[in-house]
């Protein structure tokens, strides 16, 4: 899998664009950090590779570019972990929600729930799968978000502000789950210190630019960097 | 260990009985077949619909739908029939008979009214107590019933919980700022309700792109039910012959 942006661009009209010219390139099994200000375009750019906001420029996943025809191949390929998890689980139960992307790609009945199964097992989640998400607890909500769109079983995961609003042991089991999947990520995050640990590469955004792009440890120690990109610096 | 009873129909829906593994779209035939048996009973034939009241029993009995959940939400419907039915009371007084007693005809009605809402919302109930949602759309797909229609009602069935996490996220916050009042007053309410509506098609919007997200809406889903069996059908036909016939024969 390889997934290529070149002259990504997205503009409200009257508006400054939200993003402007995003060349970026992402390989399979890679976990790249998007890091950036409130606003600089790190969500937007990410609804974008699936198709829901238009954006122009061009989006490749291997050789297919995306368009209104390939845009359910991108979101069978490409899953996105909002941040809100209570945006993504609408369904009565755990089972259901994490079943429904399943049942979108018309997988025989036993296989999605052979799949739904041992995910929620492996997740240890499997005491919840009859409960409504509005029970949950925020770390297992999170988990329970990621499950949706694990068990799709993606080339690339999308993860909006993963630890937004969640304590340390949650940040943990949710870390924890992450460093367990093999595909691609793209992971939107203002946590300094959790992009070190879980990304290899960070990619800066500022204004709706591609500010740096390299080593997160590296990037994350430039003070005048960090800065002008409005984000945390590591210490 | 017990299991807990479950705390809601969607809850009770997630159970593995007898009527939750009949096929959706039999199901919704057979209730159906019973709602137009129910609805067609003049008041004159109430004393029809005690049977049918037993015959809804029993199979909300044998789908284990807990009976407190069950009259709660059947007595939410009942005060729209006790309005709708009180008026003839006022002014039908014609004399009828029920039992050996003589009533007026207006009340005649009114118990008729009371009764045959009590039977359709109790099948709607235990309808919903033993389909999840996703299969009562399947069931409704595989009658042809057009996909825009399933789709309606999908989506107003998954909104209607952020309209009410909505608003009693809006009350929370008032109460929480208005320590000694009881409600919301009417100077507010407006305004409040106005916020809720906004933040409820923004949350909307959210899940619609988290549903798109995930391939909703695919050509075809494959939340369908397995084939159904001939015993299925078998007894469907039984059910919905039994509750024609009584109707056209008693």
């Amino acid at each position: 899998m390889k997934l290529t942006l070149s002259g990504l661009t997205l503009a409200y009209p009257g508006q400054p664009p939200v993003l402007n010219g995003i060349d970026l390139q992402i390989e399979s099994g890679e976990t790249v950090a998007l890091m950036g200000a409130n606003g600089s375009g790190k969500t937007s750019l990410l609804l974008s590779l699936v198709g829901i906001l238009p954006a122009s420029g061009t989006i490749r996943l291997d050789s297919t570019a995306l368009s209104k025809k390939t845009a359910t191949f991108f979101r069978q390929h490409i899953g996105m972990v909002f941040q809100n998890p209570d945006d993504q689980l609408f369904s009565p139960s755990i089972w259901e929600d994490v079943a429904f992307g399943l049942e979108n790609m018309s997988l025989p009945e036993d296989e999605i729930r052979d799949r739904v199964d041992t995910l929620l097992h492996e997740l240890g989640l499997a005491h919840l799968k009859d409960r409504t998400p509005h029970d949950l607890s925020g770390g297992e909500k999170k988990i329970a978000a990621l499950a949706t769109v694990l068990v799709m079983k993606p080339d690339l995961i999308m993860l909006d502000e993963p630890t937004a609003f969640l304590d340390m042991r949650a940040r943990k089991r949710l870390e924890n789950a992450l460093r367990d999947i093999p595909q691609a990520m793209l992971i939107t995050t203002h946590d300094a210190r959790f992009a070190a640990r879980m990304c290899r590469r960070a990619v800066l955004l500022d204004s709706g630019k591609v500010a740096a792009d390299g080593e997160t440890e590296t990037l994350l120690r430039d003070k005048a960097l960090t800065e002008r990109c409005g984000v945390d610096a590591l210490e | 260990m017990k299991q807990p009873a479950p705390a809601s129909l969607e809850q009770c829906a997630l159970q593995n009985g007898p009527i939750h593994r009949i096929d959706p779209a039999l199901k919704l035939l057979m209730m159906l077949a019973f709602e137009c048996c129910v609805i067609s009973c003049a008041p004159e034939q109430i004393c029809l619909l005690p049977v049918y009241l037993v015959a809804l029993l029993i199979i909300g009995t044998i789908a284990r739908i807990s009976p407190g959940l069950f009259f709660r939400r059947l007595a939410l419907a009942l005060p729209f029939a006790f309005f709708t039915g009180i008026w003839g009371c006022f002014y039908d007084h014609y004399p009828a008979t029920l039992m050996g007693f003589t009533i007026t005809r207006g009340e005649l009605s009114f118990l008729s009214i009371l009764l045959r809402t009590a039977l359709c919302v109790g099948c709607v109930l235990i309808y919903a107590g033993t389909t999840r949602i996703s299969m009562m759309a399947a069931g409704m797909r595989r009658l042809h019933i057009p996909q825009e229609i399933v789709s309606i009602f999908e989506l107003m069935w998954r909104y209607l919980s952020v309209l009410t996490d909505e608003a009693r996220n809006v009350r929370t916050a008032w109460m929480l700022r208005n320590g000694s009042a009881n409600g919301i007053s009417l100077k507010y309410f407006g305004s409040l309700l106005g916020g809720i509506l906004v933040r409820s098609i923004d949350r909307a919007q959210q899940i619609h792109t988290a549903m798109i997200c995930r391939g909703y809406p695919a050509a075809s889903r494959a939340a369908s039910p397995s084939k159904i069996r001939p015993a299925e059908c078998i007894g469907a036909a039984a059910f919905t012959a039994s509750c024609i016939l009584y109707r056209v024969l008693a």
